[in-house]
């Protein structure tokens, strides 16, 4: 049952959810590797639902999701953003894609990445045939 | 016949290690790292209208993708430069797939993670016109990729650039 409190919470926007799940899968390996990084920011940069947002905005959410890493607490943002994210199917399977791009930036998955890709692609209720698939693809589209 | 950014129509069709087909001798100014790049800028060109998004992409892979990381600006300003002269010279972007997929060098998963790499600048604006299509079904004949595994990157990249 949601309490009265949380009822009138608002919720994070569509934009903010999703580059805050972009953005920790980058730092979830507690090492942010440039090409990472690099990825984050192409994807703020071009991606339609990032670029309705500021260049501020964008920051200011990169900011945020740093410093809850720095204290060891970015599973309590990602959880957030999961609830708040509207449940669409096709929007869940491109956050996914998006996330799954940037840990697989360098070449690697360690078990961090992997065990947030678990929740994510849980949370998100992804098929299992669907997430193999994007794993697959971008583990492929990174190797080079 | 099949038309591409540029005006001219030419027919595209190649197939790289085809036994039928001679192999073309290494181009100095094509190595590896500047198929790559090539083969990025073509897929940017490919309906005829370069979009920002697809640049920053092809910006970021530069810095991020292990084939074009060594590159150096020199380096990447020559290769853009000798793609500009060949897509100028043929006056198609088809010439540049042609001569940077039979340059490109047969290693374990460099066609398949390049092919991936232009669905997704293909598809940085959202859509795949015809136009786009054709040039993604050609380079992958042309790297000789089996269709099932090409349509299995079309649908993730589209799933990842849906939002």
């Amino acid at each position: 049952m949601t309490s009265p409190a949380s009822a009138l919470k608002p919720r994070w926007s569509l934009a903010r959810c999703q580059f805050i799940l972009i953005c920790a899968a980058a730092l979830i390996d507690r090492e942010l590797k440039p090409e990472e990084q690099t990825e984050v920011f192409a994807i703020a940069s071009r991606t339609p639902t990032l670029t309705e947002i500021s260049q501020e905005v964008i920051q200011g959410i990169w900011d945020d999701v740093f410093a809850h890493h720095q204290r060891n607490d970015l599973m309590s943002l990602v959880r957030t953003a999961i609830d708040d994210l509207p449940k669409d199917p096709k929007l869940a399977l491109s956050t996914y894609a998006h996330a799954a791009d940037v840990a697989h930036a360098d070449r690697r998955i360690d078990r961090r990445e992997l065990r947030f890709l678990n929740t994510l692609a849980k949370d998100l209720k992804l098929r299992p045939a669907d997430r193999r698939l994007v794993d697959e693809i971008m583990d492929l589209k990174n190797r080079h | 016949m099949r038309s591409f950014a540029g005006g001219s129509t030419l027919k595209f069709r190649l197939f790289r290690g085809h036994p039928s087909t001679p192999v073309a001798p290494p181009d100095p100014r094509f190595p590896k790292e500047c198929c790559v790049l090539a083969l990025l800028v073509a897929a940017a060109h490919a309906d005829g209208d370069v979009a920002p998004e697809e640049e920053i992409e092809i910006d970021a892979l530069l810095v991020r993708a292990r084939s074009m990381i060594a590159m150096s600006p020199e380096q990447v300003d020559r290769c853009v430069t000798e793609c500009r002269d060949i897509m100028r010279g043929q006056n198609s972007v088809s010439s540049l797939v042609t001569h940077a997929c039979r340059q490109l060098p047969v290693e374990d998963g460099l066609g398949e993670a390049v092919f991936a790499h232009c669905v997704d600048i293909a598809l940085a604006d959202r859509r795949l016109l015809l136009v786009e299509r054709e040039f993604l079904d050609d380079m992958a004949e042309a790297l000789r990729l089996p269709k099932a595994l090409t349509d299995k990157i079309v649908t993730v990249m589209s799933w990842k650039n849906a939002f």
